[in-house]
């Protein structure tokens, strides 16, 4: 037949799809969920590329998964967590985004807002859980997956990043109405 | 804090990044390629301390058989194939030979017309080289597809298009008359693959080969019969041919610590040798010549006497140049393009096209800059701008 390699290739479930369909469809994803982690939309992007990268060389390997996107996220996890630990970034971006609200407003397309601000105190693996949580819409078990700890230790993250979320809000809010 | 508020806060906040739009797929191939570079490095790092340290206690103990063939790379899955046209699958009766191909010490005038794909692949642009003239806008036939790929034959006449459609990719042969324009656009064949490959026809059009997930397939436009290379392990890119006996290629591995077996690097294939893809290519030059530098991207002069394949060296940033090289002993001989020197390589130089003997080369800078080495500059070439930041293959000269 015409074709034979990739006659054989079609027949089997998905090793030769299209990955530059699979990039396009699900990088602006990863980059949000990155940018929602690290706080800074160059890092993330950064990180989003060499996730999908590494996803590019093991590709026949990657497109037989169910969710190659969750392959891909996972990386990108593990990056922003080593990426996290080298610059500590979120505490500097948070000094930083506080002078941009008092600046007017900022160019960056990840502009600060209150909940922002309060997300970047969090530690990082409680901002994980948030981000993978609200914002992925992952249940906790693929959390807890893509984490690598047990259910538990997921709702205890996100259980004690809401207080703190809470209370660093309601601190927000009356900081604002002190300055009024 | 209510859950839905933390919902739309966090989504809101990132939706400016969530559409930006998805950067070329050659930035990760460039980076692929970084990451292989540093792991070889450390791995060569690896192996000359372990190296070092075998020979300190190999020197005691009594000598071994040889071996009696060097190790070119990982057993190749299956013999060699060959194989017809499904029904259905082959137009037979359309392709026609190229047209008398330049000499080989032509000039550039020999060979005025570029195609070029933009970006969303809706139709092929056939520009003068000197004039940058439009002489011709070639839509796909069907409808929903979109033009993904070109290859261009020597005579300057005749190109090979890749269209895309649902679960298929179509190849056509686009001809076009003295002055530029359409003569004809036929079909050949149909691949059952959303993945289209990289391909490359022969500079008389009598041959296409393209890779394919298991290795390389060669098909004759004239009979609709093929031969499937098959490789055990590893991708092939970077297709071109020298006449129509000899297909210049990239092989490489993936692998965790990122060392490439001994014959990874520019292969060149003699098609009418017996065996798998491995057995039947030669190395040329090596993947990685140094722990700081490798070749990539290699592209063979039709008349098969030069590569020019892009140089990337690693130090404080990326140096990246695109060199010529011997076909036959794979020295290098010069410099094409000067060098250029970012933090990651975004700027690298990837050679898209020679003229018969390599005395004139193009060459794609990642900015859409195209220079020629000798006589021509950017200006000369007329390249519309943007045209190339899709990736190499939506150029053919």
């Amino acid at each position: 037949m015409l074709g034979a390699g990739w006659g054989v290739s079609f027949n089997v479930p998905v090793p030769t799809d299209d990955f530059a369909e699979f990039y396009e469809a699900s990088y602006g994803r990863v980059v949000a969920l990155v940018a929602a982690i690290v706080g800074e939309r160059h890092q993330a992007e950064d990180i989003a590329q060499e996730a999908f990268s590494r996803a590019l060389t093991r590709w026949s390997r990657v497109a037989r998964y169910d969710l190659p996107e969750a392959w891909v996220r996972r990386v990108a996890l593990r990056l922003s967590i080593d990426a996290g630990r080298r610059t500590r970034r979120a505490a500097l971006l948070s000094a930083r985004l506080a002078f941009v609200q008092r600046s007017g407003p900022p160019r960056d397309p990840l502009a600060a807002t209150a909940l922002s601000v309060a997300l970047l105190r969090l530690p990082l693996s409680q901002r994980q859980a948030i981000v993978l949580y609200y914002l992925a819409d992952l249940p906790v078990e693929e959390i807890a997956r893509d984490c690598g700890v047990s259910v538990s230790t997921v709702r205890t993250r996100l259980a004690a990043a809401r207080q703190r979320l809470e209370r660093e809000l309601a601190e927000s809010d009356e900081g604002v109405r002190r300055a009024r | 804090m209510l859950d839905e508020e933390l919902r739309m806060g966090l989504a809101d906040w990132v939706r400016p990044v969530a559409t930006l739009p998805a950067p070329d797929i050659r930035v990760l191939r460039r980076r692929a390629r970084q990451r292989g570079m540093r792991r070889a490095a450390t791995a060569a790092v690896i192996t000359a301390v372990v190296t070092a340290a075998a020979v300190g206690i190999t020197v005691s103990l009594p000598a071994g058989p040889r071996a009696g063939r060097p190790v070119v790379g990982p057993p190749a899955a299956g013999g060699p194939q060959t194989w017809s046209a499904a029904p259905g699958t082959w137009q037979r009766g359309t392709w026609q030979p190229a047209g008398s191909l330049p000499a080989p010490d032509a000039s550039l005038a020999a060979a005025p017309y570029f195609v070029t794909i933009p970006a969303r692949g809706a139709s092929a642009v056939v520009t003068d080289a000197f004039t940058g003239q439009v002489r011709a806008s070639v839509r796909p036939p069907g409808s929903g597809q979109d033009f993904a790929g070109v290859a261009a034959a020597g005579d300057d006449h005749t190109f090979v298009l890749a269209a895309r459609e649902t679960g298929a990719v179509g190849f056509f042969e686009l001809r076009l008359r003295p002055d530029g324009r359409e003569e004809s656009l036929s079909p050949l064949f149909t691949l059952p693959t959303r993945t289209v490959p990289m391909f490359a026809v022969s500079p008389d059009a009598s041959l296409l080969a393209y890779t394919t997930g298991t290795g390389i397939e060669t098909v004759s436009l004239a009979a609709g019969t093929g031969r499937s290379w098959a490789v055990a392990d590893g991708q092939t890119f970077s297709l071109s041919w020298a006449g129509d006996t000899t297909l210049a290629f990239e092989w490489q591995v993936s692998s965790s610590s990122g060392a490439q077996p001994a014959g990874a690097g520019l292969r060149l294939l003699d098609i009418a040798a017996p065996g798998t893809l491995i057995r039947a290519s030669r190395l040329l030059i090596p993947y990685c010549l140094s722990a700081q530098v490798c070749v990539v991207a290699p592209l063979i002069s039709p008349d098969g006497s030069t590569v020019i394949a892009t140089s990337l060296a690693l130090g404080t940033g990326v140096t990246t140049t695109v060199e010529e090289y011997s076909a036959r002993t794979g020295r290098p001989l010069g410099a094409v393009s000067p060098a250029v020197t970012t933090p990651r390589g975004n700027q690298a130089c990837d050679p898209l096209w020679t003229d018969p003997s390599a005395q004139h080369a193009a060459v794609f800078c990642g900015n859409g800059f195209v220079t020629d080495r000798t006589r021509f500059t950017m200006a000369d070439l007329h390249l519309p701008a943007g045209s190339l930041r899709t990736r190499s293959e939506s150029f053919a000269w």
